[in-house]
């Protein structure tokens, strides 16, 4: 078993990578303290992807947990084709956005629960200066949260894990095209409740 | 700005510090590796969840048809005729009320 530093989105360091190798060869033999290490050094991942997905709580707490089960259970079947980082992130979302569509075949298509998280913020131009770096981060974190599931996965992986358009692409099945106009849309969104935080252009704010 | 800019796309992003990763509460591995050991219950069985989302529907969508069914074979049979003769004949059984309603008065 070898425990080394977590991995960072989409750039996993060469040794992240060789740890996540030994560990995967003897989880698959049945050492389930080589398995804990994985979880350990990627639930990080795990749950940037989740929380940006679901928001925190319990229900995040859970699908994080279902990302590793699923993990555990394909231990035997992934091979190594893409990182282990990349597929702990496509479960991930996949997880993400079949919760948030039963959620929407449920209670919230009659009430619209995902919408009402935009509902107390008021679009502004001085939100800067008038939060600190902390309320800034949930601030965003939940207009994020309010933009429908299809645009949130683009927005949580593009531009809060840091994945290139092309990854983003590949771990969500779609175009690349589609990527950009999502991206598009879900800014010009964002924009109207976070002003300022959202960046449009190189270097400038709107 | 966080969030990689490949030259061609439009950059979008947040402000230095907002995508700073949230994380689960403490103890998250132990409790997966609880899971995990215990054999995780909760994993939906792919059986069972054809069955709570395809057939048990089908099945409750038979039986009330059939209900209704057997509802209108008991409406039927109670005034002498059958219920595929309400069913299918109702017009004519209407034009007929109707030319007897008309004797009756005449």
């Amino acid at each position: 078993m070898v425990d080394r530093t977590e991995s960072q989105a989409g750039t996993p360091s060469p040794a992240v990578e060789e740890a996540d190798q030994a560990d995967l060869a003897a989880a698959r033999e049945g050492n389930m303290a080589a398995f804990e290490a994985i979880v350990r050094r990627h639930e990080g991942l795990v749950a940037a992807t989740v929380i940006g997905m679901l928001g925190s709580g319990p229900d995040a707490d859970d699908a994080g947990q279902e990302v590793f089960i699923r993990l555990h259970g394909s231990l035997h079947s992934f091979r190594g084709d893409a990182k282990l980082g990349t597929y702990l992130t496509r479960i991930a979302i996949n997880l993400c956005l079949d919760r948030l569509r039963a959620r929407q075949r449920g209670l919230g298509r009659f009430l619209r629960l995902e919408q009402d998280e935009f509902g107390d913020l008021e679009p502004s131009r001085n939100l800067e200066a008038e939060l600190d770096a902390r309320e800034r981060a949930r601030l965003v974190r939940r207009a994020v949260r309010g933009l429908r599931p299809s645009r949130r996965a683009v927005v949580v992986l593009r531009l809060l894990q840091g994945y290139s358009t092309l990854e983003t692409a590949q771990l969500l099945g779609i175009p690349k095209g589609t990527v950009l106009s999502r991206l598009a849309r879900a800014a010009e969104e964002l924009r109207k409740v976070l002003g300022p935080l959202v960046f449009t252009a190189e270097g400038e704010t709107s | 700005m966080k969030g990689n800019h490949n030259a061609g796309e439009p950059s979008v992003g947040f402000a230095p510090g907002i995508g700073d990763a949230p994380r689960f509460r403490a103890g998250f591995s132990d409790r997966v590796m609880t899971r995990i050991r215990l054999g995780d219950s909760r994993q939906e069985d792919p059986a069972w969840s054809l069955w709570t989302t395809r057939l048990f529907p089908g099945v409750a969508a038979c039986a009330f048809g059939l209900a209704l069914l057997m509802a209108g074979w008991n409406v039927g049979t109670a005034d002498g005729s059958s219920w595929q003769e309400k069913l299918f004949h109702l017009p004519q059984l209407s034009i007929e009320n109707s030319l007897q309603l008309q004797e009756g008065q005449s």
